[in-house]
């Protein structure tokens, strides 16, 4: 009994072991729903202004519903060349949308409705005194950045570069809500991320501007997938996004409007 | 048995799916990356560091929890089982509150020492620790608990030490799952991600251990990323072939 017991405790952990070690991914929330819903994929820090217009939308068209998945750009990409049934894609960055547009998996054009610039993260009271992008090289500073290939890690590096700087990295973070939190948890002394997700995180952080000479601008391109089921209500819904409405709304959320 | 070849379909697909994107013809030249070498080796370097600590500070715990009689001692063995139910990432979380450099352990042994744990390689070797001990815990309890003790009282008559008779008989007797316990546990170490991020953070050649990189990887260069993946793999089929006799009693 014991044997048999001491057996199965062991199946269940090697269970357990398999089931747990690659975690970290998410799935697309692909509906297969024709008609009424518009299923959209957006960029982790289109999070807090999506839902907003999410429900603007809903309100103006109320035969509509919207479903958005969020994650990281690259992710979302990854999830579309892998056959993800979604109406609509919103990018963080144009490389993530050239994966999608080379062959015929979208439909229409690709356009830009936001752009997002760099910032200096700090605790609040920013207690090493930090006040340029040059303070981040000082001796002792915990920098949290992104990963080269997450655009904000990118993004960094290129103002880095423009500012004739090297900082040190202590963690690549695989996207900028991870930036951030270190920054809000007190791990990192500052960190680079984009201004909207700075003004999105409630607690612990403020931000420092970055001068437009030293600062990269990335653009929000948004674009119709051939996938979807719901191609008028995909259209409607882009239309809505780049209305007045919608921009209102992106530029709430600290987004720079077109 | 329909059922049975479903579920066996459910584990193998995945398998063959990672198998056939690999790409062959470009192997050396992945597996060659200084990035993915530095990798492999801290991989190693902190599963195995994880596996020392977790024998060390694991087999007295699961001994205490079997052997020794004392207020909350269920409460306690819920306690250490934990991690194998809750998501790596919460334990990750809890670790940084305890032991980050604002956390009650950690801020005061920053502030004494100047020594903080997140994004060092010893922090990556505490998350692992904190994730895998468990298993080892489990194994080694359940074999000290159904091992004949008579063993055990015989040598103290014949007036063995406690560390003797730990150290001679104890052991020895509970030998198969103990070799079990270190390699579950090795392994669990070995493919640990969510703590190890949310703790440790992620920098090359520091704390980004295989299955960090693997991650990263996916961001850009999916048939990198499927390589590390591969080598992943055929370390830890390697261990759980070797183990099969163990769980399965194949002969």
């Amino acid at each position: 009994m014991r044997r048999a017991l001491l057996r199965w405790t062991g199946l269940m952990a090697l269970v357990v072991v398999s089931a747990v070690g690659a975690s970290g991914c998410s799935s697309a929330g692909a509906g297969g729903a024709g008609g009424t819903k518009v299923t959209v994929l957006a960029a982790a820090s289109l999070t807090e202004p999506f839902n907003a217009i999410k429900d603007e939308f809903t309100k103006q068209h109320p035969a509509l519903t919207v479903e958005v998945s969020y994650g990281s750009s690259s992710a979302l990409a990854s999830q579309i060349t892998n056959g993800a049934e979604a109406d609509v894609f919103a990018s963080a960055d144009q490389a993530n949308m050239a994966k999608v547009t080379g062959g015929d998996l979208v439909a229409g054009a690709v356009e830009v409705f936001a752009r997002n610039t760099m910032a200096i993260v700090v605790p609040t009271g920013n207690p090493r005194g930090i006040r340029e992008l040059k303070d981040l090289t000082g001796a002792g500073l915990r920098i949290s950045l992104g990963a080269p290939p997450v655009p904000v890690g990118k993004a960094a590096r290129e103002g880095f570069a423009k500012a004739g700087l090297r900082v040190p990295a202590a963690t690549e973070e695989p996207d900028v809500k991870a930036v951030v939190s270190r920054v809000a948890l007190g791990e990192a002394d500052a960190g680079i991320a984009w201004v909207t997700d700075v003004r999105a995180t409630k607690q612990g952080v403020e931000l420092v501007e970055i001068p437009a000479g030293h600062n990269v601008v990335s653009d929000y391109p948004i674009v119709r997938l051939a996938a979807g089921k719901n191609g008028h209500g995909a259209t409607a819904l882009i239309e809505f996004i780049r209305s007045k409405s919608g921009q209102d709304i992106l530029r709430r959320y600290g987004f720079q409007t077109i | 048995m329909i059922l049975g070849a479903v579920a066996a379909l459910l584990f193998v697909l995945p398998l063959i799916g990672l198998v056939i994107r690999v790409p062959w013809p470009d192997l050396g030249t992945y597996l060659a990356d200084p990035r993915v070498l530095d990798a492999l080796w801290l991989s190693l370097v902190c599963s195995l560091g994880a596996t020392v600590v977790c024998l060390v500070f694991g087999i007295p715990l699961a001994w205490l929890q079997v052997r020794v009689s004392f207020p909350g001692r269920g409460l306690l063995r819920a306690i250490t089982t934990l991690p194998v139910v809750l998501p790596p990432v919460v334990g990750g979380v809890a670790l940084l509150l305890v032991f980050g450099r604002k956390g009650f352990v950690g801020e005061p042994l920053y502030n004494l020492t100047g020594i903080s744990l997140p994004f060092t390689t010893a922090g990556t070797i505490l998350a692992e620790a904190f994730v895998a001990m468990p298993f080892l815990i489990l194994t080694i309890g359940g074999a000290l608990q159904s091992m004949d003790t008579r063993l055990e009282d015989a040598a103290r008559t014949l007036s063995a030490s406690r560390w003797t008779v730990f150290w001679r008989v104890t052991l020895p007797t509970i030998r198969p799952s103990l070799i079990a316990g270190t390699v579950l546990c090795w392994a669990r170490a070995l493919g640990e991600f969510g703590a190890t991020i949310t703790f440790a953070g992620n920098f090359p050649g520091r704390t980004q251990t295989l299955p960090l990189a693997v991650y990263v990887a996916l961001e850009t260069d999916t048939a990198a990323a499927i390589t590390l993946s591969m080598v992943m793999l055929a370390i830890s089929l390697g261990v759980l072939i070797g183990l099969r006799r163990h769980w399965f009693g194949v002969q």
